[in-house]
């Protein structure tokens, strides 16, 4: 007996309840050791349900199984899986067996050449029609299917060629811009920081009172007018009140339109015991006439900006 | 301390329960801790996902060895050998050869059932027990069909062909078509046999997992 075979007996006994205490502890500090003695006992297992079912039990093993594992629920349900398992793989084969039944002139054909003559010449030119035709078609095919990958190479070659040429066009044309734009942005700051440096340089307009939403300025107007030369804006925002530590300020063009001057830690002061919030910035930053917008945003300690109102004003020409 | 099997005192002074000592005083009772399963993973393996693998099987060698001896709530046994085993690796005894420790700790947790079995056997005898018979013929085998449709349908198409093959005969055909089969398949006898039975173990978990969606949608 094989070691294999004698294992899978062993197993099989060990759990029918018929193997010596002595064997049945052996068989289980081995399963305890080794995962494959734990497999094939649970291989026997498999195998013992099938053997039941199919009846290939003898009378002593029947009794044994139904006694000693059929009772437990575990294996009760393994055998409702086996049947079914059983009868898909029966039915699984019944339907692959079903051949059609073969037709009048085909057996007509098979009583024709019977004959080893002529069946012989029959296989010997039909091995050679069969064979040039297939050759035939396959050399058709391979030159069309050649053909048509030709060409689709070419196409995706020019097409990889234009995009290529483009996306460098593109990244020049971006880079030009980005250059312009930081050239710009560096020359603006650099202005910005010589007039902030020097204050009494330039001449102060009158300040322009401006509440949140705009419609409520001194005046009954929220008109800036522009001076034909530098000069140095000056708005004060008026707060409805003061929650937050730091306030920033964005004045923009618009109501998506470039910003104009932006200013962050701003600290409120007093104007006829109205707290504000002044914004002084040259005039050459409101680069056009037009309708501005500032945004007031609210800082406290470790949070993130809050909104607290927006105010507009015109800048028009003198 | 160095030890290979559990000593005779070990398993009745970690039952469920606070019990009484030889001396009259209660005994205490070990409960798990997270330290001590994270120890128990540790002596497994040194890798966690190894270790929690190497948990999952030793837990179901346990559960088997406990069915396959006829014992009643297996699961709770399981759970009794884990604990003790734990306990002592919490307990710092050195433990040389782990598997052999399990399976004494589940041998002598047996033991004890079976000592306890003996002891009420008595009491049980003159008890009249009803026990409510499993009715197999009249269950409801339309949901199981069901499941196993679609796990099978699941399986990927070389193990489904195969299980379908392997299971499509009986008696003497059987073996000629296993055969055939292993020739088939360029495999000896025995490796086909595995094969078969780890896609049939697949299934079946697959089945039980989808009769457990459809009772509880029930």
């Amino acid at each position: 007996m094989s070691v294999e075979k004698h294992k899978a007996t062993s197993s099989r006994r060990y759990l029918l309840g018929t193997l010596s205490a002595e064997e049945s502890e052996r068989l289980e500090g081995e399963f305890f050791d080794h995962d494959e003695t734990f497999e094939e006992i649970e291989i026997a297992e498999d195998e013992l349900i099938d053997d039941y079912l199919s009846d290939d039990l003898s009378r002593a093993e029947r009794d044994q199984f139904q006694k000693q594992l059929l009772e437990n629920p575990r294996i009760a349900e393994r055998v409702e899986f086996a049947k079914v398992l059983r009868h898909a793989s029966k039915t699984t084969a019944q339907l692959s067996d079903i051949k059609p039944e073969p037709n009048s002139w085909w057996q007509s054909l098979v009583a024709f050449f019977s004959t080893p003559q002529r069946l012989g010449s029959a296989v010997a030119a039909l091995v050679l029609v069969l064979g040039g035709g297939f050759l035939f078609v396959d050399w058709l095919r391979l030159r069309d299917e050649s053909r048509r990958l030709r060409a689709e190479r070419t196409e995706l070659q020019r097409e990889n060629e234009l995009l290529t040429r483009k996306i460098e066009n593109d990244t020049r044309q971006l880079t030009d811009e980005k250059r312009n734009v930081e050239a710009l942005n560096t020359k603006l700051e650099q202005e910005l920081e010589s007039v902030q440096e020097r204050p009494g340089t330039l001449a102060l307009l009158s300040p322009l009172f401006l509440f949140p939403g705009g419609s409520r300025s001194i005046g009954k107007t929220n008109e800036l007018l522009l001076p034909s030369r530098l000069a140095m804006v000056r708005l004060q925002l008026a707060l409805e009140s003061n929650d937050y530590l730091y306030y920033s300020a964005v004045v923009r063009k618009g109501v998506e339109g470039p910003i104009a001057f932006r200013k962050t830690k701003l600290k409120p002061g007093t104007n006829q015991s109205i707290k504000v919030i002044e914004l002084r910035f040259p005039s050459t930053r409101l680069v056009a006439p037009g309708d501005y917008i500032v945004n007031l945003d609210g800082i406290k300690p470790s949070s993130e900006p809050e909104f607290v109102a927006t105010y507009n004003f015109r800048a028009v020409n003198k | 301390m160095h030890s290979l099997l559990p000593t005779d005192e070990q398993p009745n002074g970690e039952t469920e329960t606070q019990t009484q000592s030889p001396s009259g005083s209660p005994k205490r009772k070990w409960t798990p801790t997270p330290e001590a399963f994270e120890k128990l993973l540790a002596r497994l393996a040194s890798d966690r996902n190894e270790a929690g693998e190497r948990y999952e099987i030793i837990r179901l060698k346990l559960l088997r060895f406990f069915e396959w001896r006829n014992c009643d709530s297996p699961d709770h046994r399981v759970d009794e050998a884990f604990n003790r085993v734990m306990r002592r690796i919490d307990e710092g005894q050195t433990i040389e050869n782990l598997m052999a420790y399990f399976y004494e700790t589940a041998r002598l947790i047996f033991m004890e059932w079976l000592k306890e079995k003996k002891k009420t056997a008595a009491i049980v005898e003159n008890t009249p027990v009803t026990v409510a018979p499993v009715d197999l013929e009249h269950r409801d085998e339309e949901p199981r069909v069901h499941c196993f449709d679609n796990c099978l349908e699941d399986l990927p198409v070389e193990s489904r062909e195969l299980i379908l093959a392997y299971y499509e005969c009986e008696k003497r055909e059987k073996i000629v078509r296993r055969k055939k089969l292993a020739v088939e398949l360029k495999i000896p006898m025995n490796a086909l046999r595995i094969r078969a039975h780890r896609i049939r173990k697949d299934l079946e978990k697959c089945v039980k997992n989808c009769l457990g969606q459809y009772a509880e949608l029930k």
